[in-house]
């Protein structure tokens, strides 16, 4: 009876040592994680970073456009009047022609 | 297509029409009558603002030794609009230019007068050079008083409110026709366009060549004001053989030859498009294409090339664009 209980002993203290063992190593594990990821090295996000393609980078292209219509009239063209604005009409009839703006 | 009245009188030296549609609202006048009342009042408003009558209110005015004078509301309000213009200018188009425009000859209305040949005028002319301001501008002595119905200005400052005059007939005349569904108000080239039609259905106005008379240009244009500045209407030959006209560069009182012989102005009002075509005429092209690039105009060069300029030479931007160009 008295051996059994010597027997027991050894086996309890090497079950308790790995126990320990296990738990300093996921410590010492832990300890290691948390520095890295409170240094900003987190693994898991740099792999999903890498993983990820980056967008592709839009480009705005903006195109002014200016339009400058140069109309060469000859200078010795005749003057040639435009639609008589001079003209009359009573109430019911239509604007005979366009108003013109010109140098008064 | 709703009946239209269109009606053409003569009146501040130049052709005045009127183009008005049906009222709006019930109980307004027919056009024809409307029409008839509104002649009646831009002649009535040429005849009080003359320079060259020596009954008018302005000659009144001009001719008063006081420094305050009493003035009525279309005075006032045709001075502030001088004053207003130069501000706007910077001074360019000065209404205060009396004095240098009798010494180069234009005392009197020209009105009926056959016009010196633009193209001999220019081929006498200085090389071009653009306006510049008066250093010490006399135009910001003038003060309008409204609450006390007085103008102020040093005695013998005279005014001349013709430089805005059409423009601001043509806004007034508007304004009395808001009540109708489209109407075109002419004053000798300076017109304003409204009303509720129009903005549906914006209307067409050429635009014509100062050399050619010919239509260079068709503006399209739903409400505002659209003016016109030239060298080959006010333009006569001096007595030492010169030629000169009714447009000054405001630092040495003398016609300018600026490399444009007319501008083309768009802007909200008549006032302000005759202002910036003027604006236009005396900055010569540089100062043009910066005066009408926010609303759009047409300039010609003194060679006869025409060119546009801001919203409408881009086609279709704002409430004023072109729609075709008749070359």
């Amino acid at each position: 009876m008295t051996d059994r209980g010597d027997s027991r002993k050894p086996h309890s203290r090497a079950v308790l040592g790995a126990l320990w063992a296990t738990v300093a190593v996921f410590l010492a594990v832990l300890a290691v994680l948390a520095l890295r990821v409170g240094s900003g090295q987190d693994p898991a996000l740099r792999a999903r970073a890498a993983a990820t393609p980056l967008p592709p980078r839009k480009v705005l292209v903006r195109r002014i456009y200016e339009r400058r219509v140069i109309v060469h009239l000859p200078a010795s063209s005749p003057p040639q009047p435009m639609q008589a604005s001079q003209q009359v009409s009573g109430a019911g009839g239509y604007a005979s022609s366009l108003p013109v703006t010109r140098t008064s | 297509m709703s009946p239209v009245h269109d009606t053409t009188f003569h009146s501040m030296g130049s052709d005045v029409r009127l183009i008005i549609e049906q009222p709006l609202l019930p109980g307004l006048e027919r056009p024809a009558v409307a029409a008839e009342r509104e002649r009646g009042y831009v002649e009535d408003f040429a005849a009080r603002l003359s320079r060259f009558r020596p009954d008018s209110e302005l000659c009144a005015l001009n001719a008063d030794p006081a420094h305050e004078v009493r003035a009525s509301l279309l005075l006032r309000t045709a001075v502030a609009a001088g004053v207003w213009a130069a501000d706007r200018s910077g001074g360019l188009v000065d209404p205060t230019l009396v004095g240098e425009i009798e010494a180069i000859g234009y005392q009197d209305s020209q009105d009926g007068c056959t016009p010196a040949p633009l193209a001999d005028a220019l081929a006498a002319a200085p090389p071009p050079r653009p306006a510049r301001p008066r250093a010490r501008a006399r135009w910001r002595q003038i003060e309008i008083d409204h609450e006390r119905g007085t103008v102020r200005r040093p005695p013998g400052l005279r005014i001349d409110t013709g430089g805005t005059g059409k423009g601001l007939a043509a806004d007034a005349v508007a304004h009395r026709l808001r009540g109708y569904t489209r109407f075109v108000v002419d004053c000798g080239g300076d017109i304003a366009v409204g009303g509720v039609g129009y903005e549906l259905e914006p209307i067409a106005i050429e635009v014509e060549h100062p050399l050619t008379g010919e239509c260079v240009h068709t503006l399209r244009l739903a409400r505002g004001g659209v003016a016109t500045s030239g060298l080959n209407v006010r333009i006569w030959r001096r007595a030492d053989g010169t030629f000169a006209h009714h447009l000054l560069d405001p630092s040495s009182g003398e016609p300018v030859w600026s490399g444009l012989i007319g501008a083309t102005a768009l802007a909200a009002s008549a006032l302000e498009a005759e202002t910036l075509s003027k604006l236009a005429l005396l900055g010569g092209p540089e100062g043009a294409r910066r005066a009408l690039a926010e609303h759009g105009g047409v300039i010609v060069h003194d060679d006869g090339d025409v060119e546009l300029i801001g919203p409408i030479g881009v086609g279709g931007r704002g409430w004023a664009h072109a729609i075709g160009s008749a070359a």
